[in-house]
């Protein structure tokens, strides 16, 4: 879903209270070949603030940021709604009456405005707040210094240095980096993860992965300690530590199922504060989004909320899943691959200030246990019922009694007499097609 | 200024509101089955014409008593399909090459995931003679069916709908087989029915004298034994043995009943035997196709 638009420089200029603009100059007919779009600019940004073309750290294409000389970077994220349930907007200005009223003659814009325009497609661009860090990284480990092992190449270098490499990448940043609010903002951050030395008047950086590494480990942790967004949660933490069981405790587990999404209406309060993680899963669908407000409308309260089944797992373990995966967020969406690589290879080393050691033991533990369950389901295959119903492969009891219904259900449509007859037949004796001949 | 950089869509969240989606998703693949009556045929990246609906109805009526729901894989070369039945111990390879249609085209391979009853009822629907084209978009939900009478101006058109279904395919080396017989395919299915009224295996040993087709039941015994014969007159009635060396094994009498439902396709059928390795049944069909039935042998107590 491409779409271009035209961000009207007015908008940009005046946040109004509720900071939803948008730039509908003229109106071409029904067709708009460069449909208007809708973007959520932060309150208070300022006079100079552009929407630029900066070099994406992660895929090293260019993409458009916000960049406020006093607020810093902003991302945008596409909230959309699902494909499957299309809306569109209705933009119109609160006092519609009033314009008209009091303006004599009033330029094509406001009258738009007044007379409210309809968006044929109801995705919003939120601007969300981005550490700068993310756009110096990529100078700062150049990919041949990252590669390897080759430390002595490393050079102290100037903050000045730096930004030049960055704006050689982004030449739009040039001009926005001349404010020094925002150059002194940056270098503040590069400190974070750099040595530093003093240099007569300068300071010279050089990265320190240890500090890198302990920079964005504090940054997964603050974005794992309110809870990850429910649909990561599901995901990644419920999914990788479901331990596989025999046929008990079902029942309870099912009926919590149902019961998550009824609870989600009076916990609807804190989206338009999310950071840039929630929002961007939240445009999941709106079954996704009510769950991920859920979850941490609960979170921020407490960590596990009754209505959720507890996660089976020793002490620390979640929470070490919980920080990795944030952290893998982090890096596949803002760091380059091959930095992120090196990252995680530091982090997950026993040199790290956090010790993956439990978990990475309670996942293999977790392997095992399902192999076996697998194994004992694949041993006891005479009746296919059965065996079904001890698949426990992370599915939730709804979902497989829907399966096992479905299955039979087809079943029964879809066999012919032939087919039945022939499960009639002994095959003591026989081998098995994939004996002779192997699989492609 | 190239805006439009700007309103990429980010592809990582794009996957993750798809697997939110389809996480629920039913197994037969509704989207468009609801929206729309029939498949829209400019889309269609697969497009393959049959002078006679005959030749699918009798290929499909010959797999379905072997296996319920497969795949058949669409691609530039024709239609195949490869599946086993529900115990694993026999294979169906079917291959319609595009030579078979007229005319035919594949943009892009496409798997139409079918469940055969549901395919025998709308082929039902179809006179023999009837010409038949077949059609599907990529990524397809359905797939369209098309029948034309060849005398009045009928027109017919179904869509089936399909399904997802995971297949591992199986890589079938091409084997020198100990003992290749040729026979009319009606007489071979004439001889597993007698015997499978005796038992429910056969043996097949092939050696110099001929193919001889032994079986022992609670009732009694029987055998059928076939020597080389060529008819002048009648070459469909020929008996062909080609033979390396002695061959016997034994096989269930079901499995390969079930396989001579496709007698109707081909006059003549031939059997390959290798000690150790599955049988293999070939009606071979016109334009190079063929439709190969494999069977494992029975070893050790049975007999």
């Amino acid at each position: 879903m491409k779409t271009r638009g035209r961000p009207s420089t007015k908008a940009k200029k005046e946040p109004t209270e509720a900071p939803v603009t948008s730039e509908p100059k003229t109106q071409l007919g029904p067709n708009v070949a460069n449909p208007p779009q809708l973007f959520i600019l932060p309150e208070g940004i300022s006079k100079n603030a552009r929407v630029i073309s900066v070099e994406n750290p992660r895929s090293t294409n260019d993409s458009r940021y916000l960049v406020c000389p006093e607020r810093g970077f902003y991302e945008f994220t596409k909230v959309a709604t699902p494909k499957s349930t299309p809306r569109s907007l209705l933009l119109s200005s609160l006092d519609a009456e009033a314009v008209d009223g009091d303006n004599g003659v009033e330029d094509s814009t406001d009258k738009l405005s007044s007379s409210g325009y309809i968006m044929r497609d109801a995705g919003l661009f939120v601007a969300t707040p981005m550490d700068p860090l993310f756009f110096v990284l990529p100078v700062l480990a150049p990919v041949s210094a990252s590669r390897g092992s080759e430390p002595p190449k490393k050079l102290f270098l100037s903050g000045e240095d730096y930004l030049d490499k960055v704006t050689a990448a982004s030449p739009h940043l040039i001009s926005l980096l001349r404010v020094d609010s925002l150059r002194a903002s940056i270098e503040k951050r590069m400190a974070a993860v750099c040595d530093t030395v003093d240099a007569g008047d300068e300071t010279m950086y050089r990265l320190s992965e240890e500090k890198m590494t302990r920079e964005l480990l504090k940054k997964a942790k603050k974005m794992s300690e309110n809870g990850l967004p429910a649909s990561m949660e599901d995901k990644f933490i419920r999914k990788s530590l479901d331990v596989p069981i025999l046929s008990i405790k079902r029942e309870e587990s099912s009926l919590n199922d149902e019961e998550t999404p009824a609870d989600t209406p009076d916990t609807q309060a804190s989206t338009t504060s999310t950071d840039t993680a929630t929002s961007s899963f939240s445009e999941a669908s709106t079954a996704a989004t009510s769950f991920s407000e859920h979850s941490q409308g609960t979170a921020t309260q407490h960590m596990k909320t009754p209505s959720i089944p507890p996660i089976n797992a020793p002490d620390g373990v979640v929470d070490l899943l919980r920080l990795r995966t944030a952290l893998f967020f982090i890096c596949s969406n803002y760091i380059a691959p091959y930095l992120s690589e090196t990252i995680k290879k530091l982090v997950l080393s026993s040199t790290s200030t956090v010790d993956f050691a439990p978990l990475e033991a309670h996942l293999v533990h977790l392997a095992k246990l399902r192999q076996e369950a697998l194994a004992a389901r694949q041993l006891g295959g005479t009746s296919q019922k059965r065996s079904l119903e001890e698949d426990e492969d992370g599915e939730s009891r709804a979902e497989k009694k829907r399966k096992l219904e479905e299955e039979e259900k087809r079943k029964k449509a879809g066999e012919s007499r032939g087919v039945k007859n022939l499960k009639k037949v002994n095959t003591t004796g026989m081998k098995k097609m994939s004996d002779f001949f192997k699989k492609k | 200024m190239p805006l439009n950089a700007l309103f990429k869509p980010r592809s990582r969240l794009q996957i993750q509101t798809d697997q939110t989606l389809t996480q629920h998703k039913p197994k037969y693949n509704t989207k468009s089955a609801r929206s729309r009556q029939h498949t829209d045929l400019r889309f269609a990246v697969l497009e393959a014409r049959l002078e006679q609906a005959d030749l699918l109805k009798k290929v499909v009526d010959a797999i379905k008593d072997l296996v319920q729901d497969c795949n058949f894989d669409c691609n530039d070369s024709g239609i195949a399909l490869q599946a086993m039945d529900n115990s694993h111990v026999a294979l169906v390879s079917m291959m319609l090459k595009a030579e078979s249609f007229s005319p035919y085209r594949c943009d892009r391979n496409v798997a139409l995931g079918v469940n055969l009853t549901s395919l025998t009822k709308v082929l039902r629907a179809a006179s023999s003679e009837d010409i038949l084209t077949i059609k599907a978009e990529d990524a397809p939900d359905v797939l369209n069916l098309v029948f034309e009478s060849s005398e009045s101006d009928r027109l017919s058109e179904y869509d089936l709908k399909l399904m997802d279904i995971d297949q591992e395919h199986l890589g079938i080396p091409d084997t020198e087989y100990a003992a290749t017989i040729s026979m009319p395919s009606a007489d071979f299915r004439k001889i597993c029915q007698d015997l499978m009224l005796l038992s429910e295996s056969v043996s097949i040993e092939a050696s110099k004298d001929g193919v001889k087709f032994t079986c022992a039941g609670d009732i009694g015994n029987g055998a059928v034994t076939l020597r080389s014969h060529t008819n002048v007159d009648k070459p469909d009635l020929n008996v062909d043995i080609e033979l390396t060396e002695p061959v016997a094994l034994t096989f269930s009498l079901k499995y390969l009943v079930n396989f001579c439902k496709a007698a109707g396709l081909s006059k003549s059928v031939k059997l390959c035997l290798s000690n150790e390795v599955p049988l293999l049944v070939e009606y071979a069909l016109a334009g190079n196709s063929y439709l190969r039935f494999y069977l494992a042998p029975k070893i050790g107590d049975d007999e």
